[in-house]
């Protein structure tokens, strides 16, 4: 049908099918900030237009009720390249991080103000209540409406900065626009989504609809026949080259485990097959055609049926190891299936498929049993958390471009070069024939540091000479992209009666679902980033991964930590009970401080031997007075109602600085014609700022205006090596880098400037504005890019450099919260959290607030709301938005700060520690402290929901 | 997949194309018919009554009018509607989705979990379609097939509560309910109790208001007790039976209790 329209105040007709998506016909009509999160569920907001002046969802609408009509996208606010009042104020407050729907907050936004002159919370809330955000936590939302009316009211309005940090450095610390906020705020051409062009196909893949099958037969006949159908694809023609999923370094502690596509079904959603098609809707009805028979096996959901004698077997294939092999490896193989997959080892890492263990590490330091004798007090208790989707906003998608011999990959990834590896090890072909573009990332959280979906785009690329372009249904994502994995913790506590801890025992179990991805490292993790919180002589642990059949489970947000400091914080405030000890007394009583050795490290390595680490640096002492200050912790608070019971609670926690000895970073800064700089990161900005941490650091180092800072980061082709964005690297390692590759640089620039000058370099500084001053006279950056790439000039000036370390900078922090617990009805409200953390020298205050912000209610999300929920079959029963139970700024804390707690550490660039990771650590443990504080329940289990209160408070 | 679209310009040409097309759906805001598109779950023919029918409020003596075509947000945001019914609209935690559904269609759906029917049952209003006036109640045990054109209240009740309950803000929801209290001339009680989410579709609870009506039940947990005796909802990923049964119970009593506060 014809549809006319009034799209950004331009009347435009087009002819497009009636049933066509609004979100859809609006791209037809080049508006790419018209984005789709939800698969036209009405959920996310991604796809937020004003139509006739009202705020809607384009993908909740189909294209024919646009006819007649007037939208407004986000080029509406924008005149020439001047940003709206409410966007600019969106870059203020620091809410634009990956940025995917932030042209839908600022249309959000817009109409806000327009309504009311003053808004409300309340009202804040209200005007964003379609809207879903993993990464802001929304808080800084409320800033940005704040500042918008304020500029509204007075155009030169100015809101103060937040916070200063860093002493006199002139960047670092100090308030700066995140340099790629007013493309993504605008919504201007950033992701992969946008790169696609016409020609190129759609990959869809058949999924099983059953959670542990053999595939007994498959026929392609009719997909084949299809008319737009270009190539279907199963395990009979792909390359049958076991590899793992997880963007680690390599040698990978992960099995390889996996085939582009196989003869066993390990999960609902596994892959089958898939169909390359000239467009989506064949490639769908393709899939549709294919026809399946399978021979089902029983299901393995959790660790105790994994155990069970006689269980199935998730791997049933060979066991293989490239470095390590056990002496038994023989025996193990013996009743191994020849034709199944193999699980390579490339090092022992405990496992055993012959008992679906995927992994097992034990370890500890002193006399474990000795110290529970020497206790008067021992708790055992044990707690279980639940698995978490990552819910990014941007779908996982992939655009790959055959280029002659090459392959360019247009990537929403963390790793870049690790998918680079895995991608080319597939295809069989050397690194240098793939280059892979990270673009701007809706957000992964750590299901983008797993290669998903690449590999497979990528062989039907190769093999077909075709542009192709996948992007998962978020339906996918829910089954068949990797997850939070579900974990049972026993934590054995032994103290004396004057509260000192005398034995420490945890005993991890994970569900690591059907492959192998981080099977080690995340369980692994929890115990590293919570059993060092507290010192004891006499510790130890165990941690045992079970291969399963429930949906894949990898990286998120916090690694391990989430779930077993749950477990352990929870613990210590039992056994404070127990002792009839004060909760925070107990806390500061035991807790690790500056100077201490952490011992238990030694047995903690992340796939080889660990070391003990000293503590050179930690913020607890003034993240705990502090937030116990902020919250009043000593005073009861009283309720007005009856059946609503107040109570307090809190933690603490602690992450890494990425991987000291494992991992490494490099960048390279150049210098241009004009004396202006361009830094070539390999560091993956995901939306938390990365690149402008890179470029500050430039600038700090070059004292030089940070605005002739450019930086390119992420394209394999262009810049050198890093690890990726994962285990909390960025700042540490990506950043350190760039430090690192900017002093190499400011060398460089004084030896040349001693040559103009006639001097010598030591006798010569770098002096802001880009120059080199000494007695000799001065030289600017112009003049010396003029002097050095001239004809007779010496070469343009580059500096590349790595950052590695054998250094762990541990971040610390303090989460404190304050619940109304609802005894009638379950419901638990959080009337006050506060994170009080230590970053080292917070970078980018603003968005390390950020940062902090979307850790607290992810975490808070996890702990009270949401759930995958499984049937018996294994088969998932929540796959959208709504019914999974992501937090919407609804569920905002009503009183909600996070504090940056400054420390100079001795190891990070400019003092710096990573700030994202850990802010996740906090809520589930600080949560259920507080609802016991309330009334005295423990819950030992997630989620927190009205049902497992009542149940816990024995109503149902 | 929508393949066949059609506009209608009044009513009469909406049910003119309803009779051409019988397998059509009417489509108003499209929040529920065009969720899910991407799926292929959605009707093949669709027609647009958008231009059709009226979206006005009014007031026609104590009766107030509500166009079908009304969104739930026009609801929240009119002088004219009930506290009551304004808050069961309000429910509804998304902006964008309020501006885009419209009340006909929250009916017309009559989605077991619509926080609109409850309360319109509560305020005894009525619906005119091209069958003529009926109750909200009538509408659904008829199948909801008729074209409604507008929504009318009578006098509100004496009082009035509408109530959800839900995991989080934006969560589906687990209770949504409504109770209404009126009375008679000659002091007599009326009550009306009705719930969504613990059938396939909207429930009065016939013995829980007769029990109020009559004084036979007079405290909190004999409501509770029988509230839950005349509720079977299902196990589901929302809930056990045992979890429904009880905060159904216990909602909804406290809904009765404070309308009977309220008409004290």
């Amino acid at each position: 049908m014809i549809i006319n329209l009034i799209l950004d105040g331009r009347e435009r007709t087009i002819e497009a099918r009636c049933g066509l998506s609004a979100q859809n016909l609006l791209k037809q009509l080049g508006v790419n900030s018209v984005r789709n999160s939800d698969d036209g569920f009405g959920f996310a907001g991604s796809d937020t237009i004003l139509l006739d002046g009202k705020i809607v969802g384009a993908n909740l609408m189909i294209a024919a009720q646009l006819d007649g009509r007037e939208v407004k996208t986000v080029n509406s606010l924008r005149k020439g390249r001047a940003l709206s009042t409410v966007q600019e104020a969106m870059i203020e407050a620091c809410c634009v991080q990956s940025g995917y729907n932030a042209p839908a907050a600022a249309l959000m936004i817009h109409d806000l103000i327009e309504r009311i002159d003053s808004p409300s919370r309340a009202d804040v809330q209200d005007a964003l209540s379609g809207l879903f955000n993993r990464a802001t936590g929304y808080e800084q939302f409320f800033e940005a409406v704040r500042i918008a009316v304020a500029k509204k009211k007075n155009q030169a309005y100015s809101p103060a900065k937040t916070g200063s940090f860093g002493g006199t450095s002139r960047y670092v610390g100090k308030s700066y626009r995140k340099i790629d906020a007013t493309k993504l705020v605008a919504g201007e051409r950033a992701f992969v989504e946008d790169r696609v062009e016409e020609d190129a196909c759609i990959l869809k893949v058949l999924r099983s609809p059953h959670a542990h099958a053999n595939i007994k037969s498959i026929d392609t006949s009719a997909a084949e026949a299809l008319p737009g159908v270009v190539a279907v694809f199963t395990h009979k023609n792909v390359p049958h080259k076991p590899y793992g999923q997880a963007g680690q370094g390599f040698p990978e502690p992960s099995p390889y485990d996996r085939v582009l596509l196989d003869t066993k079904i390990r999960h609902h959603g596994d892959r089958v097959a898939a169909v390359l098609a000239e467009d989506e809707e064949t490639a769908i009805r393709g899939c549709e055609l294919i026809k399946v028979e399978y021979e089902l096996l029983p299901v393995i959901m959790d660790w105790d049926d994994a155990k069970a004698e006689g269980a199935a077997l998730v791997h049933d294939g060979p066991i293989i190891y490239v470095n390590g092999a056990p002496e038994n490896l023989k025996e193990l193989n013996r009743e191994a299936n020849p034709k199944e997959t193999p699980v390579v080892y490339q090092f022992p890492i405990g496992g055993n498929p012959r008992k679906n263990i995927s992994s097992y590490v034990e370890g500890g330091i002193g006399d474990v049993e000795k110290g529970f004798e020497e206790a008067d007090v021992i708790l055992d208790k044990t707690y279980q958390t639940t698995q978490i989707q990552c819910t990014p906003l941007e779908l996982h998608t992939t655009y790959v471009k055959p280029e002659g011999d090459r392959l360019t990959i247009h990537a929403s990834t963390q790793v870049p070069y690790h998918l680079r590896r895995i991608v080319a090890g597939q295809l069989g072909v050397s690194e240098n024939k793939i280059r892979v573009i990270k673009e701007r990332v809706g957000g992964g959280y750590g299901s983008k540091q797993d290669i998903l979906l690449d590999e497979l785009a990528a062989w039907a690329a190769h093999t077909s000479a075709r542009p192709v372009f996948h992007q998962y249904t978020r339906r996918e994502e829910f089954i068949s992209s990797s997850t939070r994995k579900p974990m049972r913790v026993r934590v054995k506590l032994g103290a004396t009666r004057e509260g000192k801890f005398t034995a420490m025992q945890m005993d991890v179990e994970s569900n690591q679902g059907a492959y192998g991805a981080h099977t080690l490292t995340v369980p692994m993790n929890g115990v590293s980033k919570s059993l060092p919180l507290f010192l004891c002589d006499n510790a130890c642990f165990t941690v045992t991964s079970y291969y399963s059949n429930i949906p894949p489970t990898g990286a998120y947000q916090g690694y391990g930590a989430p779930k077993v400091n749950y477990a352990l914080q929870v613990a210590v405030k039992e056994l404070a009970e127990k002792l009839n000890i004060e909760h925070y007394e107990f806390v500061e009583k035991n807790r690790v401080r500056k100077g201490e050795v952490l011992e238990i490290l030694r047995c903690l390595g992340e796939g080889r031997e660990g070391k003990p680490e000293s503590v050179d640096s930690c913020g607890l002492d003034e993240a705990l007075a502090r937030g116990s200050k902020l919250i009043n912790w000593n005073k009861k608070e009283k309720s007005t109602h009856p059946d609503i019971k107040i109570g307090k609670g809190l933690c603490i926690i602690q992450q890494g600085s990425g991987l000291p000895g494992i991992d490494q970073a490099n960048c390279t800064v150049k210098m241009l014609g004009d004396g202006s700089f361009v830094v070539q990161s390999g560091g993956a900005d995901l939306g938390s700022g990365l690149d402008t941490v890179s470029a500050k650091m430039v600038a700090e180092v070059l004292k030089t205006d940070i605005d002739s800072v450019a930086v390119q980061s992420g394209d394999t082709d262009a810049a050198p090596f890093d690890t990726g964005a994962y285990a909390s690297s960025g700042t540490y390692f990506s950043g350190g880098a760039a430090r690192n590759a900017a002093q190499l640089l400011s060398r460089m620039i004084l030896k040349e400037a001693a040559v103009i000058l006639k001097t010598s370099p030591n006798k010569l500084q770098l002096e802001f504005p880009g120059k080199v001053v000494g007695e000799a006279g001065e030289v600017s950056y112009a003049q010396l890019a003029w002097q050095t790439q001239g004809g007779e000039g010496s070469g343009q000036l580059v500096a590349t450099a790595s950052f590695t370390t054998k250094k762990s900078s541990f971040p610390y922090g303090a989460h404190f919260a304050q619940v109304a617990v609802n005894t009638l009805t379950g419901r638990v409200r959080i009337q006050k959290y506060y994170a009080l953390q230590d970053c080292g020298t917070p970078i980018n205050p603003g968005y390390a607030k950020g940062q902090i912000y979307g850790g607290v209610l992810k975490s808070i999300g996890h702990a009270m709301y949401e759930e995958l929920l499984l049937d018996e079959d294994g088969c998932c029963l929540n796959t959208d938005l709504r019914s999974y139970g992501v937090p919407m700024i609804g569920d905002v804390p009503d009183d909600f700060k996070a504090e940056l707690v400054e420390v100079n550490d001795p190891y990070g660039p400019f003092g710096a520690k990573s700030i994202a990771e850990i802010s996740v650590n906090g809520a589930a443990p600080t949560l259920a402290n507080a609802i016991h504080d309330a009334c005295g329940i423990w819950l030992r289990k997630w989620p927190f929901s009205p049902e497992n209160v009542l149940r816990a408070l024995g109503k149902i | 997949m929508i393949q066949n679209y059609y506009r209608a310009s009044d009513a009469a040409d909406a049910i003119a194309l309803k009779k051409a097309h019988s397998q059509a759906v009417f489509l108003a805001g499209g929040t529920q018919i065009n969720r899910g598109a991407p799926y292929g779950k959605t009707p093949e023919i669709v027609i647009d009554i958008h231009d059709a029918l009226s979206k006005t409020i009014v007031k026609e003596g104590v009766e107030i009018i509500i166009g079908a075509m009304a969104t739930l947000q026009e609801v929240v945001d009119s002088e004219l509607i009930p506290s009551a019914l304004k808050e069961a609209a309000a429910f509804i935690p998304t902006r964008s989705i309020r501006n885009q559904a419209s009340i006909g269609g929250n009916i017309g759906a009559a989605c077991p979990d619509s926080y609109i029917i409850p309360t319109l049952i509560a305020l005894s209003a009525t619906l005119g379609t091209a069958y003529g006036r009926m109750q909200v109640e009538e509408y659904l045990e008829q199948g909801n097939k008729e074209l409604i054109y507008d929504i009318c209240l009578p006098e509100q009740p004496d009082s009035i509560v509408a109530v959800k309950e839900s995991r989080s803000h934006i969560a589906p929801p687990v209770v949504s309910a409504a109770v209404s209290l009126r009375r008679n001339d000659n002091k007599s009680l009326r009550a009306c109790v009705t719930l969504g989410c613990v059938a396939s579709r909207t429930l009065r609870l016939r013995e829980v208001e007769q029990g109020l009506e009559s004084g036979t039940l007079k405290f909190r947990e004999d409501m509770e007790k029988a509230i839950g005796a005349s509720i079977k909802p299902k196990s589901d990923i929302l809930g056990s039976v045992g979890y429904k049964t009880y905060i159904n119970s216990v909602v909804v009593a406290d809904a009765i209790v404070r309308c009977l506060e309220e008409l004290s």
